[in-house]
């Protein structure tokens, strides 16, 4: 127990000694976890909308009424069977004539005039599609349209397919800085730690001559990186964490879109986040170890 | 407590610091390194500590082959032996007694077992008093009194000393010595690299001689002035050879080193 107060009090006088250049690797771990965290967010935002959309209906095909052609009530609840068989397709949601109409009720509940004027029969019954995958979409929404019991064909497909390859380049932008960022924080760290053995020298010389371990030696600045590491992974999940609360009492007021991230999406990344820090921090250290230790006399 | 079995130690370079050195130095003996700067009393130094790899031949100290250590074992082999230099090797931010603690907190000695055992070597070394000192509020002196109990806390099998007086004034110096031959007598064994003619010649101990790496004189109760000869035979032999230092020499005698 001892040993180990004196050994972090050995860190923290490191810390001490290289404040200025202890805060540029830290910030340097904050600066590039704010942005990988960041980019996950956007993508979970931008996962969660998409599939939030139309309560996750990525296609919905507008039925024929029979005098135009096309089935009977009955008939059109085996035809959603006969989809729901199709590969491609998740799950098929009937809505009659009655559900439409009531869907439409709720939709222009502002407008009762509108309402007043529509009459139920006249909207279609619709099957809204959810897809194995939305890269299928084209597929579905070809063999539905061509079908002559189909009145028309209404897909988010390609509303869903540009947001995803938005995710998709803010994933590969925000991984990317976060990679390279990632890697001058493991060098600046390892440089704070060389500048702490210079500052330690003639310490790490008489520890040395006295006996101590390796380890011994090498656990104070280990402990020091590992500060380091945690301390910026920590700000930048704080960081992320306050941005997007505030973001979600923006989105209180923009009912079109969710920008409400579950908790638990933070918990789970947040903990992965600070073992990177951790990771980050110890993985610096250990290289400015093993390029100046040894340079210390004895 | 240490054998040198044909010792060879050749620098980067191609200097040989050491050249077929062989000794073997008794428990409890005291021991003077002499000879002129760059003869190689540093280098033996070195090589007793394992700051230093043999070229060829094997030290033995303590009954261990220490050319064989693994790297991982030579903290070990260090905690059984107390280091004392001519620059003292003093942290400058820590006191006296944080000095002297550091040697037993970094090879994990309890706090309460640190704090007895402090109190004991700066009493051992005169320095109970000076204990919350900055070293650079200390002589010279006192500084290396401090540098000695820092190497002595933990009890060693071996005090290594590479030039301990170089940097004072002979009356210091003496005191110095006195407090290395009371950890002597304790049954320490000291091995001293030295250039003081004075001491060497009044202590009166065994004399290594070394010259070009290679070892020219090995005497009991020899004297420094009897290794210059030895290393300069055509050289004069001094006055003082041999002789006590006397109360009108330029250097302080050592009346009674057990005083």
């Amino acid at each position: 127990m001892g040993r180990m107060i004196f050994l972090i009090g050995e860190s923290l006088v490191n810390l001490r000694r290289n404040a200025l250049v202890a805060t540029g690797a830290i910030l340097a771990v904050f600066i590039s976890l704010t942005l990988a965290f960041g980019a996950l967010v956007v993508n979970e935002l931008l996962r969660l909308n998409t599939i939030g959309w139309q309560q996750g209906t990525h296609i919905i095909a507008f039925l024929k009424d029979p005098d135009q052609g096309g089935l009977d009530a009955a008939s059109q609840v085996a035809y959603r069977d006969e989809v729901m068989a199709w590969e491609e397709v998740e799950t098929v949601h009937y809505v009659d004539k009655a559900g439409a109409y009531e869907e439409f009720k709720e939709i222009f509940s502002s407008r009762p005039e509108l309402i007043e004027v529509t009459d139920p029969l006249k909207l279609p019954a619709s099957l809204r599609i959810e897809l194995q995958s939305i890269d299928l979409y084209r597929d579905v929404q070809f063999r539905l349209s061509a079908d002559p019991v189909v009145r028309e064909v209404r897909s988010f497909g390609e509303q869903i397919e540009q947001l995803s390859t938005i995710s998709r380049v803010l994933n590969v932008l925000g991984w990317g800085l976060s990679l390279v960022l990632g890697l001058s924080a493991i060098i600046l760290i390892s440089n704070t730690i060389s500048l702490a053995i210079y500052a330690r020298r003639n310490e790490v010389s008489v520890m040395k001559l006295v006996g101590a371990s390796n380890w011994f030696i090498r656990v104070p600045f280990l402990l020091e990186g590992l500060i380091e590491g945690v301390v910026g992974a920590v700000m930048a999940v704080l960081t992320v964490w306050l941005a997007a609360r505030n973001l979600n009492s923006l989105g209180e007021t923009i009912q079109l879109i969710t920008l409400n991230i579950p908790a638990r999406f933070f918990f789970r990344w947040g903990v992965v986040l600070v073992l990177f820090g951790a990771t980050v921090g110890v993985a610096g250290s250990l290289l400015g170890l093993s390029r100046h230790l040894r340079e210390v006399d004895s | 407590m240490i054998r040198l079995d044909s010792v060879t130690k050749v620098y980067k370079g191609g200097t040989v610091a050491a050249r077929d050195v062989s000794l073997n130095i008794r428990r409890g003996e005291f021991v003077f390194l002499v000879g002129p700067s760059g003869s190689g009393k540093s280098t033996l130094v070195r090589l007793l500590l394992r700051q230093e790899m043999v070229t060829r031949g094997t030290i033995w100290v303590a009954g261990k082959d220490i050319t064989r250590l693994p790297a991982w074992k030579v903290p070990y082999l260090r905690r059984s032996i107390g280091t004392v230099f001519q620059d003292f090797k003093l942290l400058s931010t820590k006191t006296v007694s944080e000095n002297v603690a550091f040697a037993l907190e970094v090879i994990g000695r309890p706090r309460s077992a640190i704090r007895s055992q402090v109190e004991q070597v700066l009493e051992l070394v005169g320095l109970e008093d000076l204990g919350g000192r900055l070293p650079d509020q200390l002589s010279g002196g006192e500084q290396q009194r401090v540098s000695i109990a820092r190497a002595f806390v933990n009890r060693p099998l071996i005090l290594l000393a590479d030039e301990p007086t170089g940097n004072l004034d002979p009356t210091t110096s003496v005191g110095i010595m006195r407090i290395l031959d009371r950890i002597n007598r304790s049954g320490t064994t000291v091995v001293m690299a030295t250039h003081d003619h004075a001491i060497v010649n009044a202590m009166r101990r065994r004399v290594v001689a070394i010259d070009k790496g290679q070892v020219v004189r090995d005497e009991r109760g020899g004297g420094f002035e009897k290794a210059r000869e030895a290393v300069e035979p055509n050289g004069a032999p001094s006055p003082q050879q041999n002789l006590p230092l006397s109360p009108d020499s330029d250097k302080p005698t050592l009346p009674h080193m057990d005083s």
